[in-house]
């Protein structure tokens, strides 16, 4: 075909054919278009809108897919217009969309951990991989996973099975505490170093996480700490018994050993100022945490023998003595207070009371942590808050008021309101555990309010290339908080350093939450395992000594089954999420809930997954079967707004034609047809395709292998319709597509075999051959070498075929040798 | 196959016989119905099942099972006695024209008709639309080769071709669609008992392969003529056959008479069975070699179109297991042989040195894309298709057949006619497929049965069915369908525990020794 048609494609002048699509031109020109129901291997459908640009002269935008070329057309692919049409597109087809994305677990974890991927990687017994998928998103796992309150696990719908979870921090604990125990929290990669620097200010999760991603990324790190060891408030305010430091430091240290350069026992504001780093360094990130004790603001208060909570903790976590006398009021209803009147049973102190202003139900403090401080003897005085602390130059009594619950406050919790009543409590020591805020002295005041720091959603504060995040930029919240906050810190911070602005990674989510008991009715129950639970007093007995110790292996395996893979299986591959990722597109834009399609329905068979309810009606399994599989299986029912695809007469797929070829599943661009993973194999997050060719009949299709980077397995069949080396031009069967698991079969032969007396026993390589090679040349030498035969196979590869008749006839000296070739 | 895949755009006729494309080469079989869908190839189906592609056939030849040199013999006499074949081309090209034309003037249409059961009319369409063309291919299976004369039937599809002069052309060929992955290329590697790789004749060539041997192996070839695996499993029973090696079969439930199967490999002092798996016959053996399965090693495999393609390491081998090139190289190594090859690519340059036909085969030129043989040197693009320029030994020859009455045909005690088969979502013996989604959607055996038969039984679609011959019986789920003609069963052979073949006779084909798995008279009962 001629190249005579002259068109100006994003102000570039290229050359097409006659009748060329916009789409082609651009493929051709290396401009990708989004597309959905487009598929070069099909026949046009037109339908989805998502290929739109703008032509000049043209009123409205035109769809590059249905669109030929003509002589000196204007293309414009990504303008303003473009970008915010095909965001609406995708907006629309989002609206008309139930499913969940990601599972819910993953979507409550602070830090987007991988929660499906990690724990049913531990439940398939692949602890390694689930280490690596852990670390993707939660750095420092065996600390994180013996203090996180776990939100993950609060949100995870085994409550509606069960009424329990499924134990995700105990999973994530017992692979973090794997890799420590072998010696190898994971392959350090090679890191490409891209030539840029960042300074990170602070050493806690926030600060080690964002070192961590940043150095993936191949920036030169330097981690500043005031303090000298790393860890932050996991190290200086959380107590052993809960996290030993031995745990974190190894856990930091791997992170370290990636290539970070640290500066411990170095402020900011006293060693190293703020513009000194933004000198030195492409960026700044500010992760210095909330180290301020916040004051009662009650009189007495600086008197001799009032702590700070988290004062009094950093010297426990320092090994350092403190005086508390014997009796000891902890004021605040916090994990921080839980710890603190802890530590003080600890420290000796012989009556601890927790004073809190409102009723146990609204402690922020975990329940677990409450429960334990009252099983080791803490009192609790709860509806009580303090007006006066009282003493002769050190504190001997304070004087609390009590309240009573008025109505809900901001956060939803009902107020205390004070009711003119007091008492007193005569104590040695009071411990003010009410809060903590941010130390912002070392800030130039153009970067804060005073309180806060100011930033925006990306991280980015008033001043260019400095950043902030973690407890700083949010105000006190939980340690994987500030990992998730790390890590997407680094991304922005990445963008900026590569694209000139700040940007937060997008990810868009179709999200359900209209689930409850009553869509898992079919589950089967299987509570959760615990571990095995301490007394307080064996507790106190060994009093900074670690006491959970877990879930054991069984329980583990046990556990992790019960997960139910929520989420859409297609969530890494599915193209509308991508494309909604790539747009930003919101699923929630516009209102949900008025499904047109009444007939939804999930059917699943056992090779893949219908679930019409992910159906964006672009017809591509429709053309796939007819035009790529012959079948016809499938077809758009009910016209209109009902349409919906199915087998005709409404008949259930199974007793439809279909023939589970795969092709409709393998183009499907979202996750309305998806593999069914009734192996129980994982869907990765990475992996990597293997071309080679199917073992089943001697048609000989060309298939790509997906293997998942983690475990080294199997996960996946399909073709390419594009291969250049490709025979079967992307068509295949369901042997070639479905029928692979057996690779990966238990009742695989792993250890040669000898019988003896009737049974087998395993046997080393050297044994069995030798005994092969003894008694073949024994029969070739005693009885002839015909009385030798061998079968070869038509399922064996040309070369082990050609060996084993060589070895028959030179190595044995016989021609014995055939195959089932009539088979 | 003659011809390669592309030649299947270029037919304007394709005629199919004994072979149920859709269900045993699937994608072969996408094409065909893609062709006649789009109007671009008339399809002339001949099988006695209505198998899907029946259902797209311009013209549907439902002869009997057994009938097929009747058939094929009468559409000749069709051709022939209507002018229709190609005189020049057979001038030129074939031998003893005479013969096969006196042999075919017996098979009248109305004789014909009467033995295949096919109307006069269907078979003269047939012969003219086939003779037409002007490309005609033909495809054929096991449905022809698994006969007690199934030599007999593939000579005699030959001869239809040559008459026609359908062969050397795209769109044309006789097309065999082999069964198994490799099976082209096992034989293709002299895993026959009378031929070295690269079918060079151990009894007809016997110094060009005992020179052959001598250079490329510096080894003295045996001359004394091997046993098929008929006679192996015979020497097996007989105790002649001491030491067995078997690779990668099961024979316990793919061979024929399963039980006297079992019975020569109980008897064999000595057998080693090498697979991925404790198979049937694994379990019988002195020493299992644990092997590697396909997507854990990197190979050839040779397709039914003689395209040598490479297979490529996915993942890692369970356990111990061990990739078979490796494991037959270590066992000749401890036999005191000197062999030294660092990698299956090591092997392909020794084959490129023995077979001829693989000549200019590598693994850098694989990695481009297959190689279709004969491929004699490194710059030789492949042979996609076979005779474009005539025939290797200047002329070809037709072999005229007479049809033989099948070994067994049914009777009052064993009224209906079983035939054995694969099912498109198990393979084989199932030791594969059995372990995967499919043995979930098919989990044991089922019986096609004709609804016609059901109704005369009592027989539900699902109740169990029992199917008897002389030799065994099995039971399976009754599946009514039309599919299969009245006094017809199909019974599919993965199910080790329901083994078809308990069904089929030690009967073979008289020159290949191909089982003749397609004819077994039986009765049918509720089980
Ligand atoms: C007592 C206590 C118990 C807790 N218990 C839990 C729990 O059980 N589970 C949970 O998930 N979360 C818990 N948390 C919260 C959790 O520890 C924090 O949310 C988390 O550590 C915040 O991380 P970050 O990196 O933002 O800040 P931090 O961990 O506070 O780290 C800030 C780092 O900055 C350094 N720094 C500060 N100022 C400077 C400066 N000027 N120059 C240089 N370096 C500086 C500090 O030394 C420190 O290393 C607890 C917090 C406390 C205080
Ligand atoms: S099909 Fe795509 S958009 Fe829909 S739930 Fe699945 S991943 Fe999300
Ligand atoms: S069952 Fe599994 S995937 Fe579902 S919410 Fe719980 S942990 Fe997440
Ligand atoms: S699996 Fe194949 S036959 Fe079945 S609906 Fe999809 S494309 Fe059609
Ligand atoms: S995918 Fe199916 S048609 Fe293709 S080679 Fe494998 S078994 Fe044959
Ligand atoms: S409308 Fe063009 S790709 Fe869907």
């Amino acid at each position: 075909m001629d190249r005579d048609v002259k068109v100006i494609l994003n102000g570039k002048e290229v050359f097409g054919y006659r009748g060329q699509k916009i789409l082609e031109l651009c493929a051709e020109n290396g401009i990708e278009i989004p597309t959905l129901c487009y598929d070069p291997h099909l026949t046009l459908h037109g339908g989805c809108s998502l290929c739109l640009v703008e032509v000049k002269g043209a009123r409205n935008l035109v769809r590059a897919c249905a669109m030929p070329i003509n002589n000196g057309m204007e293309i414009q692919t990504m303008t303003d217009r473009v970008y915010g049409a095909r965001q609406l597109a995708l907006q629309l087809l989002l609206s008309d969309h139930v499913g969940d994305c990601r599972p819910p677990c993953q979507l409550a974890c602070p830090a987007r951990g991988d929660v499906k991927g990690y724990v049913n990687y531990a439940a398939e017994g692949e602890y390694r991989a689930s280490l690596e998928a852990l670390h993707d998103n939660i750095t420092l796992p065996a600390s994180i996973g013996r203090i996180c309150p776990a939100p993950c696990e609060e949100k995870c719908r085994r409550n509606f099975v069960d009424e329990e979870p499924v134990s995700i921090r105990e999973i994530k604990r017992f692979i973090g505490d794997w890799g420590i125990a072998s010696g190898d929290l994971g392959n350090i990669p090679e890191i490409k170093e891209n030539g840029k620097k960042v300074a990170i200010v602070g050493g806690g999760p926030a600060g080690v996480s964002a070192a961590y991603y940043l150095r993936r990324m191949g920036y030169a790190v330097t981690l500043f700490d005031k303090e000298p060891a790393l860890g932050g408030m996991m190290r200086y305010g959380i107590p052993d018994y809960r996290l030993p430091q031995p745990i974190l430091q190894k856990e930091i240290d791997w992170i370290l050993a990636h290539g970070i350069e640290t500066r411990l026992d170095t402020a900011l504001g006293r060693d190293v100022t703020l513009d000194e780093l933004r000198k030195s360094y492409d960026s700044v990130l500010l992760a210095m945490g909330c180290w301020k004790s916040m004051p009662m603001r009650v009189p007495g208060e600086d008197l001799k023998g009032v702590l700070g909570g988290i004062n009094f903790l950093y010297e426990v976590n320092n090994g350092r003595k403190v005086d508390l006398g014997s009796k000891v009021a902890v004021i605040g209803g916090g994990n921080t207070a839980m710890d603190a009147a802890r530590c003080a049973l600890r420290y000796g102190a012989g009556k601890v009371y927790v004073v809190y202003r409102r009723t146990r139900e609204e402690m922020p403090a975990e329940k677990m942590e409450i429960d334990e401080a009252m099983e080791e003897g803490v009192e609790f005085i709860f509806l009580a808050a303090p007006v006066a602390v009282e003493g002769n130059g050190k504190v001997e009594r304070i004087v609390c008021e009590k309240m009573e619950l008025g109505e809900p406050d901001a956060s939803g919790r009902r107020r205390p309101v004070p009711t003119g009543e007091q008492f007193t409590l005569e104590v040695d020591t009071v411990i003010a555990a009410i809060g903590q805020g941010a130390d912002l002295t070392p800030l130039p005041g153009e970067m804060h309010d005073g309180r806060k720091v100011s930033s925006d959603k990306h991280f980015a504060t008033p001043m260019e290339g400095v950043f902030v995040c973690g407890d700083l930029n949010t105000g006190p919240d939980i340690a994987v908080a500030a990992i998730g906050e790390g890590h997407w810190a680094a991304e922005s911070i990445n963008h900026f350093i590569q694209e000139g602005v700040p940007h937060r990674p997008f990810e868009c989510d179709v999200v359900r939450d209209d689930l409850g008991p009553e869509d898992f009715l079919d589950e089967e129950k299987q509570p959760q395992e615990h571990p095995v639970h301490c007394p307080g007093d064996v507790r106190l007995s060994r009093p900074f000594e670690e006491y959970n110790l877990g879930l054991s292996e069984e329980q583990v395996l046990r556990d992790g089954s019960r997960c139910m893979k929520c989420g859409c299986a297609d969530v890494h591959e599915c193209k509308l999420r991508k494309f909604g990722t790539d747009y930003e597109a919101d699923p929630e834009t516009f209102p949900k809930g008025e499904y047109s399609r009444p007939q939804r329905t999930v059917e699943a068979n056992k090779y893949y997954l219908r679930n019409m309810d992910k159906c964006i009606s672009c017809g591509v399994c429709v053309r796939a079967c007819s035009q790529q599989a012959i079948y016809s299986a499938i077809d758009f029912q009910h016209r209109g707004m009902k349409t919906l695809i199915a087998p005709a007469l409404d008949r259930g797929i199974e007793d439809s034609t279909c023939v589970f070829c795969g092709q409709c599943v393998q183009l499907c661009p979202t996750g309305a047809l998806t593999e069914n993973s009734v192996h129980g194999i994982s869907r990765p997050s990475r992996s990597r395709v293997v071309k080679t060719i199917c073992s089943y009949c001697g048609v000989g299709c060309e298939l790509n292998i997906h293997v998942d980077e983690l475990t080294g397995k199997i996960w996946n069949v399909t073709t390419d319709y594009d291969s250049a080396t490709s025979m079967n031009n992307g068509r295949c069967c369901v042997k070639g597509r479905f029928a692979w698991s057996f690779v990966h079969s238990e009742d695989r032969l792993r250890k040669p075999l000898i019988k003896e007396k009737g049974v087998f026993r395993e046997a080393s390589w050297d044994e069995a051959l030798g005994l092969v090679a003894k008694k073949f040349t024994g029969f070739r030498d005693s009885s002839g070498p015909d009385s030798l035969a061998f079968f070869t196979s038509a399922r064996c590869t040309n070369e082990e075929n050609y060996l084993l008749q060589r070895f028959a006839r030179e190595v044995m000296g016989t021609n014995n040798v055939d195959h089932c070739a009539h088979l | 196959m003659t011809n390669d895949y592309e030649s299947i755009r270029h037919a304007d006729v394709a005629l199919v016989i004994g072979s149920n494309t859709t269900e045993n080469h699937p994608v072969i079989g996408s094409w065909l119905k893609e062709q006649q869908k789009n109007g671009k190839t008339s399809l002339i189906v001949c099988d006695p099942r209505r198998i899907e592609l029946d259902d797209f056939a311009d013209i549907k030849v439902r002869h009997r099972s057994g009938s097929d040199v009747a058939l094929l013999n009468g559409l000749m006499n069709i051709i022939i006695s209507e002018g229709l074949y190609e005189s020049e081309f057979v001038e030129k090209n074939v031998e003893k024209f005479d013969e096969l034309k006196n042999l075919v003037a017996e098979y009248t249409p109305g004789k014909v008709s009467a033995i295949t059961g096919v109307p006069e009319q269907t078979l003269k369409e047939a012969a003219r639309t086939y003779a037409k063309g002007p490309n005609s291919a033909i495809f054929y299976t096991m449905g022809i080769t698994q006969h007690k004369y199934g030599t007999n039937n593939v000579k005699t599809v030959a001869n239809l071709a040559l008459l026609c002069g359908m062969l050397g052309r795209p769109g044309t060929g006789v097309n065999p669609l082999r069964g198994q992955n490799n099976v082209q290329g096992a034989c293709d590697m002299g895993c026959l008992p009378a031929l070295l790789p690269g079918y060079l004749n151990i009894a007809k060539s016997t110094e060009q392969a005992v020179e052959k041997v001598k250079k490329l192996w510096n080894a003295k070839l045996p001359t004394a003529p091997g046993r098929s695996i008929v006679k192996i499993i015979e020497g097996a029973a007989s105790g002649e056959i001491k030491g067995l090696f078997i690779m990668g079969e099961n024979p316990m439930v793919s061979d024929p008479d399963t039980n006297h199967v079992r019975h020569a490999l109980e008897n064999t002092e000595f057998l080693v069975v090498q697979d991925i798996f404790l198979t049937e016959t694994a379990q019988l053996a002195d020493v299992v070699f644990p092997a590697t399965c396909w997507a854990e090693k990197d190979g050839t495999f040779t397709n039914t179109c003689r395209a040598v393609q490479r297979i490529r390491k996915a993942v890692n081998a369970p356990g111990e297991a061990r990739p078979d090139w490796e494991i037959i190289l270590d066992l000749a190594k401890a036999c005191g042989a000197k062999w030294n090859y660092s990698s299956p690519a090591d092997v392909m340059e020794e084959i490129s040195r023995f077979v001829p036909q693989y000549g200019g085969v590598s693994y850098d030129r694989l990695d481009q894309g297959p190689l279709m043989w004969p491929c004699p040197d490194k710059d030789h693009p492949g042979t996609p298709n076979l005779y474009t320029t005539g025939f290797p030994r200047g002329k070809a020859t037709f072999v005229p057949c007479e049809w033989n009455e099948p070994h067994e045909w049914p009777d009052a005690e064993y009224p209906f006619l079983a035939t054995t088969g694969r099912s498109l979502y198990h393979y084989h013996t199932g030791t594969m497929t059995r372990r995967t989604p499919s043995a979930e959607f098919i989990k044991s055996l089922y019986i096609e049965v004709n609804p016609e038969d059901a109704a005369a039984m009592g027989l539900g679609e699902g109740d169990d069915v029992k199917v008897t011959s002389r030799r065994g019986s099995v039971v399976g789920e009754a599946r009514i369908t039309d599919r299969v003609p009245p006094k017809m069963v199909f019974v599919p052979f993965h199910f080790g525990e329901q083994p078809a073949n308990a069904l089929t006779a030690s009967v073979w084909d008289i020159s290949t020794e191909t089982p003749a798995y397609k004819i077994n008279a039986v009765k049918v009962e509720k089980a």
